[in-house]
């Protein structure tokens, strides 16, 4: 009988594995991503941030450590435009771990399973952005969305029931859209630029 | 918008970037351990006060107000007439009644976020961001996350410019912004190609390059430039490093 040859799972927690050089060449590219994301979602009127796009992408093609560094320093460097979101870094480490851990389990081969994704990471950006909002600024963010906590904050009277239901209504479409993005982008990368995370995580 | 530092002798330009960061990280501790108002306007007065004697006042004042009024403003109206904790009615407005209570929680978070912001201004516009990696690499960190950082600043405004010159050439190969949300999306995904494109080209060049330099290996690293860092700028240091978790334990003693 031949030998069956089982599929490669990928060691989605190895760190030095994933911390190669071109892993770290990547990291810039998808702090770009997240700043040009937004920069082109406005240009182009669409209704959504775009602002975890490239967090994503290097998720998928390098592993979750190498896409929450990518997060982290999008958020620290954010504080050029908007002091208070270093504190979202927490948000964006969780959102690489979710998005790389399903690139592992095969996630991104389809692209309803990469939307599929982009509900997980809805219902992890929400649970941890949202105590953070409420405890460190009160539930506002200085953005147009404060209104509606402020109509969530007149009928619940809790800070943050008022900032989950602003973001469940501002997060799901964004991030749904950011992930099948990601999913577009990555599978149009060729295999020679793939760091050997996305290329088992991304179909050929 | 994209601040970049500017070379100055100036105030706090001089000071070692690293003894900076944890003064900064300090402000952040004290700002957060204590709820108070008088506290948050006096640490940011004084932000202020050495963001005019480093002479960064003129770039400073404007985003400082960008982003504290319209914060401060949805803080207060929001807080004051929706807080829960709300009780003593100050005064009534259109039938909404302002509350005293939430009226000091939206001045407590306005106040917090205008000494973020002004603590995190002055620190970016006096500090050379090539210095800070040097001095943080000679205490350990990693010169991957050193190059990951440095890049990464430089990064975001080349590919802004690179995002027009893509918009524009795609335009006039008949690229049809449309008013419908599928059209523009699939316009969207027209420029994002090239533009991912082009910068994979140059992650590959960029990777052989530093190969090449021996980025990958280990060892202690040597700079170019090293940031000041006479006995005044480790005292500097050292006073940061202790004010953090004194303001721990200030707020678990104080309760």
């Amino acid at each position: 009988m031949a030998e069956q040859v089982q599929p490669r799972r990928l060691d989605w927690w190895s760190i030095s594995a994933q911390f190669t050089t071109r892993a770290w060449v990547l990291i810039p590219l998808g702090v770009g991503l997240n700043f040009v994301g937004d920069f082109i979602a406005k240009l182009f009127r669409l209704p959504v941030f775009l602002d975890v796009i490239g967090t994503i992408v290097i998720s998928v093609l390098a592993g979750p450590w190498v896409g929450a560094v990518t997060g982290t320093i999008s958020a620290v460097l954010n504080n050029l435009a908007n002091p208070p979101i270093w504190a979202y870094s927490l948000a964006q480490i969780a959102i690489a771990f979710v998005a790389g851990y399903m690139a592992s389990r095969g996630f991104f081969k389809t692209i309803w399973k990469a939307a599929i994704v982009g509900i997980a990471i809805t219902i992890v950006s929400i649970v941890i952005s949202a105590p953070i909002t409420a405890i460190l600024f009160g539930g506002l963010t200085g953005s147009p969305t404060d209104v509606l906590t402020g109509l969530f904050l007149a009928t619940t009277d809790n800070v943050v029931n008022s900032v989950i239901g602003t973001q469940a209504i501002v997060q799901p479409i964004d991030k749904i859209v950011s992930a099948v993005l990601a999913f577009l982008i990555g599978a149009s990368i060729p295999l020679r630029y793939r760091p050997p995370f996305g290329r088992e995580a991304l179909p050929d | 918008m994209w601040l970049t530092y500017s070379a100055s002798e100036r105030g706090l330009n001089r000071l070692n970037p690293v003894a900076k960061l944890a003064w900064l990280v300090a402000t952040l501790t004290w700002t957060f351990a204590f709820e108070s108002i008088a506290l948050n306007l006096t640490v940011t007065g004084v932000m202020l006060a050495l963001a005019g004697l480093s002479a960064v006042w003129s770039r400073l004042w404007r985003l400082w107000l960008a982003v504290v009024v319209p914060f401060g403003v949805s803080a207060l109206i929001i807080h004051s007439l929706f807080n829960p904790a709300n009780v003593t009615v100050l005064f009534e407005v259109l039938g909404l009644e302002v509350g005293r209570e939430g009226a000091l929680a939206g001045g407590i978070f306005a106040s917090r976020v205008a000494v973020l912001s002004s603590s995190f201004l002055l620190f970016i516009l006096t500090t050379d961001p090539r210095l800070l990696m040097n001095a943080l690499v000679g205490r350990g960190f990693s010169p991957g996350a050193s190059y990951a950082v440095l890049a990464a600043l430089d990064l975001p405004p080349e590919l802004q410019r690179r995002t027009r010159s893509i918009w524009e050439a795609q335009q006039a190969r008949g690229l049809d912004l449309g008013t419908g949300i599928l059209q523009r999306g699939r316009s969207f995904v027209a420029i994002l190609g090239p533009l991912i494109g082009g910068a994979l080209v140059a992650t590959e060049t960029r990777t052989l390059a530093l190969e090449a330099r021996g980025f990958s290996r280990s060892g202690r690293r040597s700079f170019l430039r090293e940031s000041p860092n006479g006995p005044g700028h480790r005292l500097a240091l050292r006073v940061g490093l202790v004010a953090i978790p004194l303001a721990i334990a200030a707020r678990v003693l104080v309760g």
